[in-house]
């Protein structure tokens, strides 16, 4: 069953009761003539007559029923946001204090030749003479006497100790570089000869 | 407009919707239900999923009353939440090959009206296998009888816009109907 191209679209509406004044008369005067459009009419407005005598039942209760069920929901949905409100911080902090002991233990570990930082930030330090790599080793000058027991001697004799033990001693340590001017082989050479003449 | 007569409304005062209080969202709640339940009800095979997908648009409009900026009437925009929740749903559901009811639904049995039972069955039956979009404004024109003005504003098109896609969709429902084998006769 087909309607004429002109009225296709218009049938729907006529049926619907949406058309125009205009296109409403104009669509009366075609189906008077056109049987094909008044079959397709027909169709449409058996359809539309269903459609518009089918009715939805709704239990009476429904509506608060309705409003039951969503403020529960509602209420379970703020509940568990209130619960996020600690959840969430809680964990944050939890994790803050995993990664702060984990870069504390890293800190902890020895680092390269962090000894010898040590040495010149405790009572003496590695100098060296405006002649070259050869190192010798000063007495911090700032040490109030009486504040250190062991002799300079001793005092010597412990860095270098510390400096030719530490199996780290071989590395490039940046720290006595960088305050020592010294390349990597010049640091050797330098160890070497601490070793035979203090050892 | 007294403050009185807006809460009787459940107006929704861009100004105030942030202590937007229980009490209104519950009489608003109890002013649309029916309308919105209607909607799915027509969509969908059984009261389950269309009370699930009344509540799903509660929700929605719920967690978005912050945004509601009164451009248009409260339940223009609650309608509008429950046809693009329903449109989503229909699209789902095609996505999964699902087909509403099936001739089993359409055996006869001991109602006396069973007749216009049948042809309402075969109608919503018909009806799930058009568009989502043809189907809401099927719903919304014919079933729920909305003005075409506010069809267009629920569904963000034009008054023409909406004229047009109601003619194709009703256009494609007969001729769905026709390939089921329906015969107006007994409509």
């Amino acid at each position: 069953m087909k309607a004429c191209k002109d009225y296709e679209d218009l049938l729907p509406l006529y049926a619907s009761g949406d058309l125009s004044s205009t296109d409403y008369e104009n669509v009366c005067e075609h189906l008077k003539e056109c049987k094909e459009c008044r079959d397709y009419q027909i169709s449409l407005a058996a359809i539309t007559a269903v459609i518009e005598q089918d009715s939805v039942e709704i239990s009476p209760s429904y509506g608060a029923e309705l409003v039951v069920a969503l403020n529960r929901r509602l209420d379970r949905r703020s509940a568990w946001q209130k619960r996020l409100l600690w959840v969430v911080p809680a964990f944050a902090t939890a994790m803050a204090v995993v990664v702060i002991t984990i870069i504390s233990l890293i800190k902890t570990e020895p680092a390269n030749n962090q000894w010898i930082a040590d040495l010149n930030q405790e009572y003496y330090y590695l100098g060296f003479t405006n002649t070259g790599y050869f190192g010798e080793i000063l007495v911090d000058d700032n040490i109030p006497n009486g504040d250190v027991d062991l002799s300079t001697d001793d005092l010597y004799r412990d860095a270098v100790r510390q400096i030719v033990e530490n199996p780290q001693i071989s590395d490039i340590d940046s720290y006595l570089l960088a305050t020592g001017n010294l390349d990597d082989e010049d640091f050797k050479k330098m160890i070497e000869q601490l070793k035979y003449k203090i050892l | 407009m007294s403050k009185g007569h807006e809460k009787e409304k459940g107006n929704l005062n861009p100004d105030n919707t942030r202590q937007y209080d229980a009490d209104s969202f519950n009489r608003l709640v109890l002013e649309n239900q029916e309308k919105i339940y209607s909607l799915f009800r027509r969509m969908v095979a059984s009261h389950d999923e269309a009370d699930d997908l009344t509540q799903e648009t509660f929700i929605k409009v719920y967690k978005n009353l912050s945004k509601f900026r009164r451009e248009s009437a409260p339940f223009t925009w609650i309608y509008r939440i429950a046809v693009n929740t329903g449109i989503n749903y229909l699209r789902r559901q095609k996505a999964r090959q699902y087909i509403g009811l099936d001739s089993a639904n359409l055996k006869s049995g001991d109602d006396v009206n069973h007749n216009s039972e049948l042809t309402n069955r075969l109608l919503q039956k018909a009806l799930k296998k058009i568009s989502p979009k043809q189907q809401m404004v099927i719903i919304l024109r014919s079933y729920q009888g909305l003005p075409f003005k506010e069809v267009a504003n629920i569904m963000e098109s034009t008054e023409n816009a909406a004229k047009v896609n109601f003619s194709h969709a009703l256009k494609s429902l007969k001729r769905v109907l026709e390939n089921m084998g329906a015969s107006y006769e007994s409509m």
